[in-house]
């Protein structure tokens, strides 16, 4: 699972990427969720759309295959970007070669450059990405808000490694906090009792909502963040967005 | 008796699962012999502790996941009890989620736990014993032929 943005590749199809596109490809992973097929398919059964592929997901693509999918996305104007965890720099390399219309950001791209470039695409329209999201309204320096607003987080409480309220949505949060505080606390009596070790992570869900509480490292410290959200949303997806913005604080 | 667990021993990172009724007794369990039940019903005690916190903001809850360093512990509760698996840090979550669900939903009530627990108690030829895997019906745990089903308290379904 890619957990940084060290390779952002674009073609003359154009490439297009939001961070919210996590969930598109999760879900549009090679090897797990579709047959390549299949994956083709659902993207040709779409009008002008975007396509955010794992890199991960590609390795076991024959050539062929990947060829004849970048010919259709093209006729079909998909707009197909390829995001690559470290490990796989050499699989996009290799695109690159193979692919001359397909560049290559230095890396590791920096997050004005990428908002810059975002800018300058024509497409503004993403899979399943709620259509109050555009690039516009974008700001990686704000992200909690951010999430409140487009990712279906109700509420958020975020503290400094000292237990300090750094921020937090509303009065509501509050309580939230303090429940998830004395869970935590009582997640630390399970540890001790079964030898698991530290918690890291809680999660509680209901049908319509998910909490979460996390640590996140940041370059010096760390952090950590109580997040409540609709359950139609992807926890994971917000974790790790939380997750990569603290990285780089 | 371990067939009732496949579907959520299947799921990667599972290392066992095991289903604790209202009463807080272990029922069923396919689990590693190191945790014992003790531990399990202290989990899953807990467990129900995190969720009468958080009762007031997540109205509902029925699934809590607990990752730790080195063991991530996930329960499912509905009427009959909380179903709770215990994996390494891997195990994935949306899988369980299916699994738990299937299971729950149609493969473990308390009328197939006690089938199961009769089938058990048939004659039949004695297979090997594991000293790893600890697959039991707990027999000093009768199930009752018509089950209370839990009362709906204030914190949910957790009991």
């Amino acid at each position: 699972m890619p957990n940084t943005l060290n390779v952002l590749t674009k073609s003359n199809i154009l490439v297009e990427f939001f961070t919210h596109f996590t969930e598109e490809y999760y879900k549009y992973d090679f090897n797990s969720y579709f047959s390549f097929e299949e994956f083709t398919s659902a993207l040709e059964s779409r009008e002008k759309t975007n396509a955010l592929v794992d890199a991960a997901s590609l390795v076991d693509v024959p050539p062929k295959n990947f060829e004849e999918f970048v010919e259709r996305m093209r006729n079909n104007k998909v707009y197909l970007g390829i995001l690559a965890a470290p490990i796989h720099e050499n699989l996009v390399s290799s695109l690159c070669r193979k692919y001359p219309a397909i560049s290559a950001f230095e890396k590791p791209i920096k997050k004005p450059e990428l908002l810059h470039w975002l800018r300058t695409q024509e497409v503004r329209k993403t899979l399943r990405v709620p259509s109050n999201i555009t690039l516009e309204n974008i700001d990686f320096k704000t992200t909690m808000n951010e999430l409140e607003k487009n990712y279906g987080v109700s509420d958020y409480f975020v503290l400094s490694a000292t237990g300090e309220t750094l921020e937090s949505s509303s009065a509501k949060s509050k309580m939230l906090q303090e429940a998830t505080i004395y869970s935590s606390q009582i997640c630390n009596k399970i540890s001790e009792s079964t030898g698991f070790g530290n918690l890291y992570e809680m999660r509680a869900d209901s049908p319509s909502s998910s909490i979460s509480f996390f640590s996140a490292n940041t370059k010096d410290s760390f952090k950590t963040y109580g997040i409540m959200c609709d359950q139609s949303y992807s926890m994971d997806d917000i974790i790790n967005r939380v997750r990569l913005e603290a990285s780089n604080e | 008796m371990s067939s009732q667990f496949d579907s959520v021993l299947d799921v990667t990172g599972v290392e066992g699962a095991a289903f604790i009724d209202v009463s807080g007794s272990v029922i069923v369990r396919n689990m590693p012999s190191l945790y014992t039940d003790e531990i399990l019903i202290g989990i899953s005690n807990r467990c129900k502790s995190i969720n009468a916190a958080l009762g007031s903001a997540l109205p509902g809850c029925d699934r809590i996941l607990l990752r730790f360093m080195h063991k991530s512990v996930y329960l499912r509760a509905n009427r009959q009890g909380v179903l709770l698996v215990i994996g390494d840090i891997s195990m994935s979550q949306s899988g369980l989620s299916v699994a738990t669900h299937i299971l729950l939903s149609s493969g473990l009530t308390p009328e197939t736990i006690e089938n199961s627990n009769q089938r058990q108690k048939a004659p039949q030829a004695t297979p090997p014993q594991s000293n790893l895997s600890n697959t039991h019906v707990a027999q000093n745990q009768p199930i009752p032929n018509n089950p209370k089903p839990a009362k709906k308290t204030r914190s949910g379904i957790w009991g």
